[in-house]
């Protein structure tokens, strides 16, 4: 007489696997899960190169405006709703711009400029500066 | 041989339906792979595409003494050679002494102008997949 548990080992135990299966399944698994990580991988990085390249245009599409048109010295906040001289940002995007006249010389202002957006649940900043020369009037 | 049991039909059924769920699962991560391969490749291109029309304007607008707009589909530049930009079906020309393609699959490309800064907005790539810039540049030379 055999008991349960000697009955269920018997029947499904007759062969087992082999190390060659179990190797051959774990390769196909590491293959997949390898070209997954790949693929999700790389499309977040070309996201990020195309967020970097948008966001680094904008910023230096801001410097030209205020450059040819010319603001105050201060801080000001750009966004979809509230654009500079018709330039808007890239969708997502937000820019915080700053601009301070250079000490000991008064002709020139520093543009600094700080452009954000969300990646991934995460805030990604590029920031640009730049000088430009204002003739007072 | 007389006593062994063999296969019951429950035990096949039950083996194809395990196998069909492998396969299927299998084929939707082979189809995932595949399409985001494909969209991977075309948002690249798109990206490359999109650069490569701005750094070529923006090159050709900073040397420019002269900028004209025809409508918002084309620009000419002045300087030391007349060259000018434009799509035509979805290919960006800049036609200068010849007129050379420096990209592809453009979607859009539009210009405009304010006190001397140019704007153009460039939408490169396909359905599935489209890269929009927009950039900003002025002609050093114009500069106040």
């Amino acid at each position: 007489m055999y008991s349960l548990r000697q009955k269920i080992v018997r029947t499904a135990g007759d062969r087992g696997t082999s190390l060659l299966e179990v190797l051959a399944s774990m390769v196909i698994v590491v293959l997949v899960v390898q070209l997954t990580y790949i693929i999700v991988f790389s499309t977040s990085q070309i996201t990020r190169s195309g967020d970097i390249t948008a966001a680094s245009y904008y910023a230096t599409a801001l410097i030209e405006a205020i450059k040819a048109e010319g603001i105050d010295s201060g801080s000001y906040q750009f966004d979809k709703d509230n654009s500079f001289n018709g330039i808007k940002p890239p969708k997502g995007m937000a820019a915080q711009v700053t601009i301070t006249p250079v000490d000991g010389q008064p002709f020139l202002f520093l543009i600094e400029i700080s452009v954000n957006w969300i990646e991934s649940g995460q805030t990604k900043e590029l920031e640009m500066s730049s000088i430009f020369r204002r003739d007072m009037q | 041989m007389d006593g062994e049991k063999g296969i019951t039909a429950v035990e096949v059924i039950l083996t194809l339906s395990l196998w069909t769920i492998i396969m299927i699962l299998l084929f939707n991560i082979l189809f995932f792979i595949t399409r985001g391969y494909a969209i991977n490749v075309k948002g690249m291109d798109a990206q490359y595409s999109a650069r490569m029309v701005v750094f070529n304007i923006n090159r050709d607008i900073r040397s420019a003494t002269q900028i004209e707009l025809v409508g918002d589909e084309k620009i000419i530049i002045r300087g030391e050679e007349n060259i000018s930009y434009y799509q035509e079906n979805g290919i960006v020309y800049r036609h200068g002494k010849a007129k050379i393609p420096i990209a592809e699959k453009v979607i859009v490309l539009s210009f405009s102008c304010q006190n001397n800064v140019i704007h153009y907005s460039v939408i490169t790539g396909e359905d599935d997949y489209r890269y929009d810039l927009k950039v900003a540049c002025s002609p050093r030379a114009l500069l106040p």
